[in-house]
């Protein structure tokens, strides 16, 4: 895997390299036209020079200069190249450079210059320009513009010095861009380095994290500004997996902690009933005890799998036609036989002969759930009321009881998973403090909604569940006139 | 020897209870805080075993105000409660044992004997007076090279004679170590345990161990 480093110092060479090549090329090529224009314009200049120095008189034409008067035609190294031509091609004049050598007439000459590359007679590549231009009549007096003719020049010169110009030219932008991109490279490699080093330190921050001990968090001194709302997600999900591991860490400790004294409790016996030799009668008894042990704490690992499908969100919900008074009968039911043992004054009140659409299963769950505490943790001769409201498209159940124990300050924790406001484990696993934070999760389930009050030694918990009305005529839900349809049992 | 068990989860009360029994222990158990914290402050326990999340008032609870009160019995935590904190706690709270949730019935009763010896100073669980050998491990009694065959409930007296062997204990005294508080025994009862103990332990021909004082209690020892 390339690093971040290497890619940016890469991508910024190539592109670098790229821009300055396409500069250099193009102050090549401008600087190259620039040059050859001026060439092109000394040649014209040369060239228009000579055409001045062409007379004409009767039919003949002649220079006005011997051609040997003309150094830079005449020398043998580098010399420049003229030659003139009649209309009908003869040669009329040339430069001594030429010797016995003519230049190329260009076909189809004008009066306006024609530039080109050409090879010279001393096989060095050059430019040349070619133009017809009238010659000078040396007897301005008589009329010869009849005899007037049409006269061809071509002035050649090399192009040695401006080929070596320009090949300086060429190795300059080529040395000025590779020495530019190296240096920018090991410039850039240095500043990316340096710009990426918070990213190190934050690796080594990250790193300083431990793997049981979230609560270390991350600092970067004088982090600069991209990388601040970098470290502040980063210890925003670290305040977030400290959060849920410390849940788990408690999660895991309550259960543990939960299943320790049945757990205890069925090793004893065990032991002890193993101890000696006993009468039937005697290991009968322990089994059974063993066997309500085992009842209680599958009870708590069942309400731990219900809460545990219940936050991965794996409890659909079913819908269905309910009777509330069987719902109600069903729910009631187990708790029936303790109320009686204890004396307690029940009273329902509400229409439970209503028919409603709700989840059946869930509902009985919560429902259980409440009735349990509140026979459990009404004192003997005490009261447990129901009350059960339609409005609109809602069903309130209210289970009230007197002889509450709790604070009203405690209402605040009533709803957190294990927490008890009495800190016994009389009967482990059925009441280890699970009861109320399952019967919040369903209600959170079904749509509806679950609180709870402490007020006088009254505790009462409304639960407020989301129904419509059922499919059986004749018994739609309705607001209850409570003094009118209440009993005792 | 008489035990004080509080622990609220009936299964676990129950056998704990039972195995104590079982051993030659007299116990007295309390299923809630107030009630085992009236019984602890009431009688002399040898041991008190103590659980700590307990309704309407909690073990600490229980063990500070016995401390507070002046009430040096042994006491053993038994507690599902199993941090360094919540050991260091118990202990520094007045505990001298701490035994986590689930354990051997075994090792409590090992820890039991241990707190019980040191109650009584013994550093050896074997119990020599004279002639006369009681093992509290075994629970068993040799004299004169002899095994003698007891009852849980005469083990138990001769131990506590034996562990204050040459005082006198008197009849309260052997009252409140061998019978448990809701016992209906009748009140010559620890008269006629005496008796039965002579008629195993003294023989003719080897010097009587057993020594009544009038109007005090009895005394094991080989000078009277």
């Amino acid at each position: 895997m390339r690093s971040l480093r290497t890619s940016l110092v890469i991508r910024t060479a190539l592109l670098l390299a790229s821009t300055l090549s396409i500069a250099a090329v193009s102050i090549y090529f401008l600087m190259r036209a620039s040059l050859i224009s001026e060439f092109d314009a000394a040649l014209l200049v040369e060239a228009r020079s000579l055409s001045s120095h062409v007379e004409q008189s009767d039919h003949e034409v002649s220079l006005e200069f011997e051609v040997g008067q003309l150094p830079d035609y005449a020398r043998i190294d580098h010399p420049h190249y003229f030659q003139i031509w009649s209309n009908d091609g003869q040669s009329k004049a040339k430069s001594q450079s030429l010797g016995d050598r003519n230049l190329e007439r260009p076909r189809d000459l004008t009066d306006v210059p024609a530039y080109n590359l050409a090879t010279l007679p001393n096989g060095h590549s050059g430019r040349q320009t070619a133009f017809q231009f009238k010659p000078r009549i040396e007897d301005e007096a008589s009329d010869h513009t009849s005899d007037e003719q049409n006269l061809s020049i071509v002035v050649a010169r090399d192009t040695r010095q401006l080929d070596s110009m320009l090949g300086t030219l060429a190795g300059l932008l080529l040395l000025v861009t590779a020495a530019t991109v190296i240096g920018s490279v090991a410039t850039l490699s240095h500043i990316v380095a340096k710009g990426l080093q918070p990213l190190n330190t934050l690796a080594a921050s990250i790193e300083g994290v431990g793997v049981a001990d979230l609560s270390e968090r991350v600092r970067i001194e004088n982090a600069p500004h991209e990388m601040t709302p970098v470290v502040q997600r980063l210890n925003g999900l670290l305040n977030r997996l400290n959060d849920t591991l410390a849940r788990e860490k408690s999660f895991t400790a309550n259960v543990a902690h939960e299943l320790r004294t049945p757990l205890a409790g069925l090793q004893t016996a065990l032991e002890v009933c193993a101890s000696q030799p006993r009468e039937q009668k005697d290991y009968q008894r322990v089994i059974e005890q063993c066997l309500r042990a085992t009842g209680g704490m599958h009870s708590m690992v069942e309400n731990l799998l219900v809460l545990t499908r219940a936050d991965a969100h794996q409890l659909p919900v079913e819908i269905e036609s309910v009777e509330i008074s069987s719902l109600v009968q069903e729910s009631w039911s187990p708790f029936e036989a303790m109320a009686h043992g204890k004396q307690l004054d029940v009273e329902w009140v509400g229409n439970h002969a209503s028919i409603v659409q709700l989840d059946r299963e869930k509902t009985t769950l919560v429902l259980k759930n409440l009735f349990e505490n509140a026979v459990a943790h009404t004192e003997k001769s005490g009261w447990v009321r129901t009350t059960i409201v339609f409005q609109d498209s809602r069903m309130d159940v209210t289970i009230a009881n007197n002889g509450c124990k709790l604070r009203p300050a405690d209402v605040a924790h009533l709803f957190d998973r294990f927490w008890r406001g009495d800190q016994a484990r009389s009967d482990a696993g059925s009441h280890c403090g699970l009861g109320m934070s399952l019967c919040k999760k369903m209600m959170a389930v079904l749509g509806g909604s679950i609180e709870a009050q402490i007020d006088g030694g009254v505790f009462s918990v409304k639960a407020i569940f989301r129904t419509s009305p059922g499919d059986v005529p004749g018994l739609v839900p309705q607001t209850l006139d409570t003094a009118g349809d209440r009993k005792r049992s | 020897m008489r035990i004080l068990l509080v622990e609220d989860y009936e299964l676990l009360r129950d056998s704990i209870a039972l195995g104590l029994r079982e051993a030659g222990f007299a116990v007295d158990v309390a299923a809630e805080g107030a009630t085992g914290l009236w019984h602890a402050t009431s009688n002399d326990y040898d041991v008190i075993i103590l659980d700590l999340m307990l309704p309407r008032i909690d073990g600490l609870s229980i063990l500070k105000e016995l401390r507070a009160t002046g009430k040096i019995t042994h006491v053993i935590i038994l507690t599902a409660k199993d941090t360094l904190g919540d050991r260091v706690l118990g202990l520094d709270s007045g505990a001298d044992d701490y035994l986590i949730k689930p354990f051997v019935f075994a090792e409590l009763l090992a820890r039991v004997r241990a707190l019980v010896r040191r109650k009584y100073d013994a550093k050896s669980p074997l119990l020599r007076i004279a002639d006369l050998e009681i093992d509290t491990t075994t629970r068993s009694a040799r004299r004169d090279g002899h095994d003698i065959k007891l009852s849980a409930r005469e083990f138990a007296l001769i131990e506590l004679l034996a562990a204050k062997a040459g005082q006198v204990v008197s009849r309260t005294e052997i009252w409140e170590h061998i019978y448990e508080f809701d016992s209906s025994a009748e009140s010559n009862v620890v008269d006629v345990f005496i008796r039965h103990l002579r008629k195993k332990i003294e023989r003719p021909h080897l010097p009587r161990l057993i020594h009544t004082r009038r109007g005090h209690g009895y005394l094991l020892g080989e000078n009277g």
